[in-house]
């Protein structure tokens, strides 16, 4: 359970919020403060006052993956095959187990074929893929995706929802505005 | 007012754009999977990237603008007055109130990424080009905000160029366009 308790940040004023394991949208008007949410979540942001614990921990102790909005904002290095394998790398990882870790995971999601591209040089919606793809490679206890959908057309939308549910990931927050995705979810916070 | 894609070709790496096509006033809606090369057509029909060869002919379209993918990457003022001032407007026409666009000395970068795409379309809408190239304008804009863009796409004169993957809420009159692996088709 992720448990919320007093929180108060920003626009942000939530008294007490569980959320349960699963696929949970957070909906809400421009400014709602839905990305101030999800970075508190996440651990990005430390709250004024009040606590967010993930199974009793706090966030910035889990392994949480965040992929931000502004998709330049979580590319760090040149080249796609490095960024995938950056977490397993910092986590000092034998190399042929990264290896064999970023080419079966960029399998399963799909882009294999962006591996030894150069980041820049990508579209806005490859930038996303690439993005998640890195953020789960560790199999993290929280996935956050801020508006993942804002960049990928309904097709490429859908199949890396079912990508990102065959992952098991226990806790999944995923802002957005399209109502088909919001109809995905399991739960939904509405801020 | 006429633009003419005149066997536009243009190579990036493995990647080729081909279009030959011919758009004219009133609303065009192109839709393609994420890397089909839409974003790179908007820039060609921006004049931002000029054609490896083939030849784009303009008639009659004086100014183009097109408010990129990205908001972030645009952002050149300072404060968000400053920001409207770069584009020529005074950040007090009547779409910034339409589209709850703040005006101010509060920096753009502070801004969610839904108040900052409504800033920089009230930006453009309040610039009023005789060709407007929107690359996913819907992008990160909450329902009611979507609403409001799609009026104000099918309100303007001259031509409009709409890139966006949104099904919901896309402007229903539309010419529409379908881009794959880098050629485009008329629906």
């Amino acid at each position: 359970m992720i448990e919320i308790e007093d929180l108060r940040h920003g626009v942000l004023d939530i008294p007490s919020l569980g959320i349960a394991p699963g696929l949970t949208a957070v909906s809400g008007r421009n400014g709602a403060g839905k990305t101030t949410l999800l970075k508190i979540c996440s651990g990005l942001l430390l709250p004024d006052s009040g606590s967010v614990k993930i199974d009793g921990v706090e966030p910035r102790m889990q392994n949480a993956g965040y992929v931000s909005e502004f998709p330049d904002r979580h590319l760090l290095f040149g080249i796609v095959y490095d960024e995938i394998a950056s977490t397993l790398r910092f986590a000092r990882l034998p190399a042929d187990e990264i290896d064999r870790r970023v080419r079966q995971t960029a399998e399963e999601a799909g882009i294999v074929h962006l591996l030894d591209r150069e980041c820049r040089t990508l579209s806005g919606g490859e930038k996303m893929l690439v993005g998640i793809t890195a953020a789960i490679i560790d199999d993290p206890v929280l996935l956050v995706l801020d508006e993942p959908d804002s960049h990928l057309d309904p097709v490429t939308a859908e199949e890396f929802l079912a990508f990102v549910s065959s992952r098991k990931i226990p806790y999944v927050l995923w802002s957005s505005h399209s109502r088909t995705l919001l109809s995905n979810a399991e739960a939904e916070v509405r801020l | 007012m006429r633009l003419v894609l005149d066997a536009v070709r243009c190579t990036r790496g493995d990647f080729s754009l081909c279009a030959d096509a011919e758009f004219s006033s009133g609303v065009h809606l192109v839709t393609g999977r994420i890397g089909a090369g839409k974003s790179m057509l908007g820039s060609v029909l921006a004049g931002l990237i000029r054609p490896d060869s083939g030849q784009v002919v303009l008639e009659d379209c004086g100014s183009r603008i097109l408010l990129m993918q990205f908001p972030e990457y645009q952002v050149t003022g300072a404060s968000l007055s400053a920001e409207a001032a770069s584009w020529g407007v005074m950040g007090t026409e009547p779409v910034f109130s339409l589209l709850g666009a703040k005006t101010g000395s509060q920096d753009p970068f502070s801004l969610s990424r839904g108040e900052l795409k409504r800033l920089m379309l009230a930006c453009v809408f309040a610039k009023d080009p005789d060709v407007l190239v929107l690359d996913e304008p819907y992008a990160s804009l909450d329902e009611e905000a979507k609403g409001i863009l799609t009026e104000l796409i099918e309100a303007r004169r001259g031509m409009t160029v709409v890139f966006s993957h949104e099904s919901e809420f896309a402007p229903q009159t539309a010419v529409t366009w379908r881009m794959e692996r880098g050629g485009l088709v008329r629906e």
